[in-house]
C-alpha cells in the first residue's frame, strides 16, 4: 500500500492560480490540520472565475477533511476531473464525493407555532403523568399497606438510617442557629420596650410552628429527595427497573414504597430534633443576651404558648414528607435515556419539592387560622 | 502494509493491586496493518488498549506511539498526540445529551478552527461512511440499536480523520449480518483511509476476514504475534486451546 510522507510537520494547504493557462496548482497538505486557513479563504472570496482547471498533482497528503474541500472547490471553480492526483488520492476524492448528500431535510426545524403547541402538550402531558404516577403508587402499595408482614422492613429501617439519623448533625446545626438568629433579632426589638420576657413566645411559636418543619423539609427534600431521583433515574438509564419488573418485582413495592414510609415516618421525628435544637439556640441567647434565664423562659412556655402550636408544627411533617417523596420519586422515573436527563431530574426534583413545601405551609396557615388552631 | 512499527510497547508491567495484569509485555503494531488482540477473559486486552490510547499511564515499560515516548507527554503534545487516534469504545460511550451528528461534530469543534457549514458536511459524510443514514443524524444515543450504537460510535471515533484507530470489541452484540458489514467497512475504510486499525475481538469472522496478524495474549505477556492461519498451528498450549474450541476453529475449511 502506498504510504505518505511521515514528517509530522504539517504544510498548509493551499494552490496557485496561473491564470494563463486557466490552471489552479494545489499544493500542500489537504489534512484537518493544514486546511484551517485554506478553508476560510476559499469560503471568504467571491469568485475565481469558472472553467478552470485543477491540478492535485502537488498534494502531499490527502484526508477526508481536505478531499471535501477539494470538492467543494471543484464545485466552484471547475467542470472538469481534477487532474493528476494520485490514485489513493482520487479513490479518496470518489468515496468523500459519493458519502456527500443534501441534507438541509434532515436538520429543518419546526416554527415557532409548532414549538408552542407542543410545548402546551407536553405540559398537559407531564401533569397526567404525574397523577397517574400517584395514582399506580396508590394501587400498588394499598395491599402491601394492609399486609404488613409483606413490606420490606428492612429497606424501609435502611431508608430511615439514610434520610433520618444522617441528617441530625447537619439539621441540629441549622436549626440551632436559626434559633439564636430569631432569638437575637426579636430580642434586640423588644429590648427597647422592656418587653424581654415575650422572647420566649416569639421564639417558641416561630420555631414549632414554621421554622422548624420547614427548615426539616427543605434540608430533607435537598439531602433526600435529590438522591431518590438521581438513584431511581440512574437505575432507570442502566434498565435496572426494567430488570426488576422482569424479574416480577414491582418497582412500586421495591423502590418507593419503603421511602414513603421512611420519610413518612422521619419528617416529623426530624422535626421534633429541629424543634429542640431551635429552642437550645434561642434560649442560651435569651439568657445571655436578654437577661431571661432558662428556668424562667421553661416555665413561661406552657404557660403563654398553647400546646396546638407544636403540633401543628409535627402534623405538617408527613404531609411534607408525602410532596417530597412523590415529586423525587415521580421525577426519577420521569428520566429518559441520558445522563444529561437524570441531572435535569434532579434540579427539577429539589426544587419543585421545596416549592410545593412552601406553597403547602402557606395553605396550612391560612387553614389553621381558619379552625383557630 | 511497511514494516515501520507505529505502536511499539516495550517491558509493560501493569498491576491492580497484588493482581499482575501483564509482566514485562511487548508489542510491536505495523503502519497499515490490522492488528487483533485476542486473549481468554481478564488476559489484560482492555487495560492494553487503555496504554495504547493513552488513558492509562505505564508505572513500569513504555508505550510508543509514531515513534515518540509516550509515557511522558506533556499536555501539548499528548493533545497532538489524540489527535492522531481514534477510538470506538466497547458500548459506544456516545454523549447521550447529543444527537449522533452534534456527537461526531463535537472533536471537530473542539479541535479544528473551520467554518460550521464545512464542519457540519464533515460529520455527515462520516455518519454515512459509517454506514448509518442521514435521519440517523438527529436522533440520540437511547433511540440508536445497538449495531447503529457502533456505527455512530465509529463515525466518531473517525471525525478527526485518525491515522490509528482503535476498536474495542466492534462487532459485539451485532447479528451475524451486521457483523459481516462491519467487518467490510472496517476493511473498506482501512484501504481507503490509509488506517492503522488495533482491534480487540472475539468474533471469530472477524479475526478471519479482517485483522492481517493476531496478538495473543496469556501468561500476562503476548504470546505469540502471527498470522491467524500461522497461529492456528501454534504448539503453545494456550492458543490450540483457544482456536480448538468449536466456535473458533480454521474458517477456510468452511
Amino acid at each position: 500500500m502506498p504510504t505518505e510522507p511521515q514528517t509530522s510537520r504539517i504544510e498548509p494547504a493551499g494552490f496557485v492560480h496561473d491564470s494563463r493557462d486557466k490552471v489552479f496548482r494545489c499544493t500542500g497538505d489537504w489534512t484537518l490540520q493544514g486546511i484551517g486557513q485554506l478553508e476560510r479563504r476559499i469560503s471568504r472570496s467571491r469568485d475565481f472565475g469558472r472553467e478552470r482547471i485543477l491540478d492535485g498533482s502537488g498534494i502531499r497528503r490527502l484526508d477526508t477533511a481536505g478531499a471535501l474541500l477539494l470538492e467543494r472547490l471543484r464545485g466552484r471553480i471547475a467542470e472538469r476531473p481534477i487532474r493528476g492526483l494520485s490514485d489513493r488520492h482520487a479513490a479518496l476524492l470518489s468515496m468523500v464525493a459519493h458519502y456527500r448528500g443534501e441534507d438541509a431535510a434532515v436538520f429543518r426545524r419546526s416554527g415557532p407555532l409548532t414549538r408552542l403547541g407542543k410545548g402546551a402538550i407536553d405540559g398537559a402531558t407531564e401533569l397526567m403523568a404525574l397523577f397517574t404516577f400517584v395514582g399506580r403508587v396508590a394501587a400498588d402499595s394499598l395491599p402491601q399497606v394492609l399486609l404488613p408482614a409483606r413490606l420490606r422492613w428492612k429497606q424501609v429501617f435502611a431508608e430511615i438510617e439514610h434520610a433520618g439519623v444522617r441528617a441530625l448533625p447537619i439539621l441540629g446545626m441549622l436549626a440551632f442557629l436559626t434559633g439564636v438568629v430569631i432569638a437575637y433579632q426579636g430580642g434586640t426589638a423588644l429590648e427597647q420596650y422592656g418587653a424581654n420576657i415575650f422572647i420566649v413566645d416569639l421564639l417558641t411559636i416561630t420555631m414549632l410552628r414554621e421554622m422548624a418543619p420547614l427548615i426539616t423539609a427543605i434540608i430533607v427534600a435537598g439531602r433526600t429527595g435529590s438522591a431518590y431521583t438521581a438513584q431511581i433515574g440512574t437505575m432507570k438509564i442502566t434498565q435496572e427497573i426494567d430488570a426488576l419488573r422482569a424479574l416480577g418485582m414491582s418497582p412500586v413495592n421495591v423502590l418507593i414504597l419503603p421511602k414513603v414510609l421512611a420519610l413518612l415516618l422521619v419528617l416529623p421525628l426530624l422535626t421534633l430534633f429541629a424543634d429542640g435544637f431551635g429552642m437550645l439556640g434561642g434560649i442560651l441567647v435569651a439568657d445571655i443576651m436578654f437577661g431571661v434565664g432558662y428556668q424562667d423562659f421553661l416555665q413561661r412556655v406552657p404557660a403563654a404558648v398553647a400546646a396546638s402550636h407544636f403540633w401543628v408544627g409535627i402534623a405538617k411533617g408527613p404531609v411534607f414528607a408525602a410532596l417530597i417523596v412523590t415529586v423525587s420519586c415521580y421525577q426519577g422515573f420521569a428520566v429518559q435515556g441520558s445522563t444529561e436527563s437524570v441531572g435535569r431530574s434532579t434540579t427539577r426534583s429539589v426544587v419543585q419539592s421545596i416549592f410545593l413545601v412552601i406553597v403547602a405551609d402557606a395553605v396550612f396557615s391560612v387553614l389553621f387560622n381558619l379552625a383557630n388552631l | 502494509m511497511s514494516d515501520e512499527a507505529v505502536i511499539r510497547v516495550n517491558r509493560l508491567t501493569t498491576r491492580f493491586g497484588d493482581t499482575v495484569v501483564h509482566d514485562g509485555l511487548d508489542l510491536e503494531v505495523r503502519r497499515g496493518e490490522i492488528l487483533a488482540i485476542v486473549g481468554g477473559s481478564g488476559s489484560g486486552k482492555t487495560v492494553l488498549l487503555r496504554h495504547m490510547v493513552l488513558l492509562d499511564t505505564p508505572r513500569v515499560g513504555t508505550v510508543e506511539l509514531f515513534g515518540e515516548d509516550c509515557t511522558n507527554l506533556g499536555s501539548g503534545r499528548l493533545l497532538v498526540m489524540r489527535e492522531r487516534i481514534g477510538v470506538m469504545f466497547q458500548h459506544g460511550a456516545l454523549f447521550t445529551g447529543l444527537t449522533v451528528h452534534e456527537n461526531v461534530m463535537l472533536p471537530l469543534q473542539e479541535h479544528t478552527r473551520l467554518r460550521r457549514a464545512m464542519i457540519r458536511e464533515l460529520a455527515m459524510i462520516r455518519i454515512r461512511m459509517a454506514g448509518l443514514p442521514a435521519e440517523a443524524a438527529v436522533r440520540y444515543p437511547n433511540e440508536l440499536s445497538g449495531g447503529m450504537i457502533k456505527r455512530a460510535a465509529l463515525a466518531r471515533a473517525l471525525a478527526l480523520d485518525p491515522e490509528l484507530l482503535f476498536l474495542d470489541e466492534p462487532t459485539s452484540g451485532l447479528d451475524p449480518v451486521s457483523a459481516a458489514a462491519f467487518d467490510d467497512l472496517i476493511l473498506e475504510l482501512k484501504s481507503l483511509l490509509g488506517l492503522t486499525v488495533v482491534m480487540i475481538t472475539h468474533d471469530p469472522d472477524t479475526l478471519w476476514r479482517t485483522s492481517d496478524r493476531i496478538a495473543f495474549l496469556a501468561r500476562k505477556r503476548v504470546l505469540e504475534t502471527a498470522p491467524v492461519a500461522e497461529l492456528v498451528q501454534s504448539t503453545q498450549t494456550e492458543i490450540q486451546g483457544y482456536f480448538a474450541g468449536p466456535r473458533t476453529r480454521d474458517r477456510r475449511q468452511d
